[in-house]
């Protein structure tokens, strides 16, 4: 009986999840592309991140408008309330960590608020280009409960918004979009919009994934049951276009 | 080309031998990652991280277990931690929604002997599963799973024995059908 249920298993087990031929140069292209655009965003002045996504918020539509005010309203009280404005907040980047070595991609080490008397002692290496630098220093990230929340709150955000972008997908691949996945994406826009204006979250680069988040994020909650597949396809582009799913990943820490 | 000398030809930032390492190595990480996820876009994403991650921590490869068994290592870190990433979020997305269902065959349909010896290594702990899709899919030695998973070559057997024990206990009536 055993024999033959081994029997089974070798034979039929061979088929569970059968690789199709490895889609080598598109990978290839896609890993090039990916390294270079985090080359790119690291040499980039801090003043010529914004533009790029501002081209692009022609195409967001009114409807975000108003999911958007509510937000910045939020972040905006958020800034003014004594908790955000306590001495042991630093906003600026510190002696020990300048903001010129920021890397495109913000990952998890780099949003542990680590004091620079800690930092001291971490063995540095020199950042390859088109490479997440994961040094420990943090420029630009606050110290402090208020910032470690705010950091909490990112990787949390982060991590869904991966999951939720991937399922997205597959079900466009799939040629059929839940419901749900509307809903999905506009409550995940209205943290992604706190996260954006709150003044914890200044670091160039996580703004400017945030921004790039946002515009995927806007464009399916914009789409609807009585979207056509072209409306899908312009979301799924700007996805591609941002290579927002590879900076989520290497974003986000394992784990979350 | 040894591996060894292509790592030292990347780390001199020679373009031609990353693509020669990935060339080297892109079947064996794709196989074993679609294995895992069963989905080609997420296989896509999870080789691509897994290549951008090993050319950025390649200074750090010492060569105590092979290039191959390394990539291996990553890969999977980088497939378990997806997987677990989406199912978590999927499970929060059904919760908040009260859908009836997720996607999955019901108990009831009958499933032929395919489907539920597929469903049934769905439904293996990530660890067996993982045992079970490299050693007995993919032809991976107890050893390069050890080094991979960083575990002892006897974990890995014994993980591998209770993954076909579940199995053959998922088939068992079927097999008496």
């Amino acid at each position: 009986m055993d024999d033959r249920i081994d029997d089974l298993l070798r034979d039929e087990a061979s088929g569970y999840h059968e690789p199709p031929a490895t889609p080598r140069d598109a990978m290839w292209q896609r890993i090039q592309m990916a390294r270079a655009e985090a080359a790119r965003a690291e040499a980039m002045p801090v003043a010529a991140v914004a533009p790029r996504a501002g081209r692009r918020w022609g195409r967001i539509g009114l409807g975000i408008a108003a999911v958007l005010a509510l937000g910045i309203g939020i972040g905006r009280w958020m800034e003014r309330s004594p908790a955000t404005a306590a001495p042991g907040i630093a906003t600026a980047p510190s002696p020990a960590a300048p903001a010129s070595r920021d890397s495109s991609i913000v990952t998890a080490p780099e949003r542990m608020a680590v004091p620079s008397a800690q930092l001291a002692t971490s063995p540095q290496r020199s950042p390859r280009p088109g490479t997440p630098t994961l040094s420990v220093a943090a420029p630009g990230r606050p110290a402090g409960s208020a910032g470690i929340a705010y950091n909490v709150a990112l990787d949390q955000h982060l991590g869904q918004s991966e999951a939720f972008l991937t399922l997205f997908r597959s079900s466009v691949r799939a040629g059929h979009v839940e419901p749900v996945a509307f809903a999905t994406a506009r409550h995940l826009l209205s943290t992604n919009r706190l996260l954006i204006d709150s003044r914890a979250g200044a670091a160039p680069q996580t703004r400017q994934l945030l921004q790039d988040l946002e515009l995927v994020l806007a464009g399916i909650a914009q789409l609807g049951s009585a979207s056509d597949s072209s409306d899908v396809h312009l979301v799924t582009e700007d996805m591609d276009q941002g290579d927002v799913l590879p900076r989520l990943r290497t974003a986000v820490p394992a784990g979350i | 080309m040894s591996d060894r000398s292509l790592i030292v030809r990347v780390l001199a930032g020679d373009g031609n031998a990353e693509r020669e390492l990935y060339d080297a190595h892109v079947d064996r990480v794709f196989r074993l990652v679609y294995r895992m996820a069963g989905d080609m876009d997420q296989a896509q994403d999870y080789v691509q991280e897994t290549f951008i991650k090993a050319f950025s921590r390649l200074a750090e490869f010492r060569g105590e277990s092979a290039l191959s068994t390394w990539l291996g290592s990553i890969a999977i870190s980088v497939t378990l931690n997806g997987l677990r990433k989406v199912k978590r979020f999927r499970q929060r997305e059904v919760a908040l929604e009260d859908a009836p269902e997720i996607g999955r065959s019901s108990r009831e349909a009958d499933p032929d002997l395919k489907t539920r010896l597929h469903g049934a290594i769905d439904g293996l702990p990530d660890g067996y599963r993982t045992v079970f899709v490299m050693h007995d899919m993919e032809g991976y030695t107890h050893e390069e799973i050890g080094a991979s998973l960083g575990v002892h070559p006897g974990t890995s057997k014994a993980q591998l024995f209770r993954a076909r024990a579940r199995l053959r206990e998922a088939l068992a009536d079927f097999v008496t059908d």
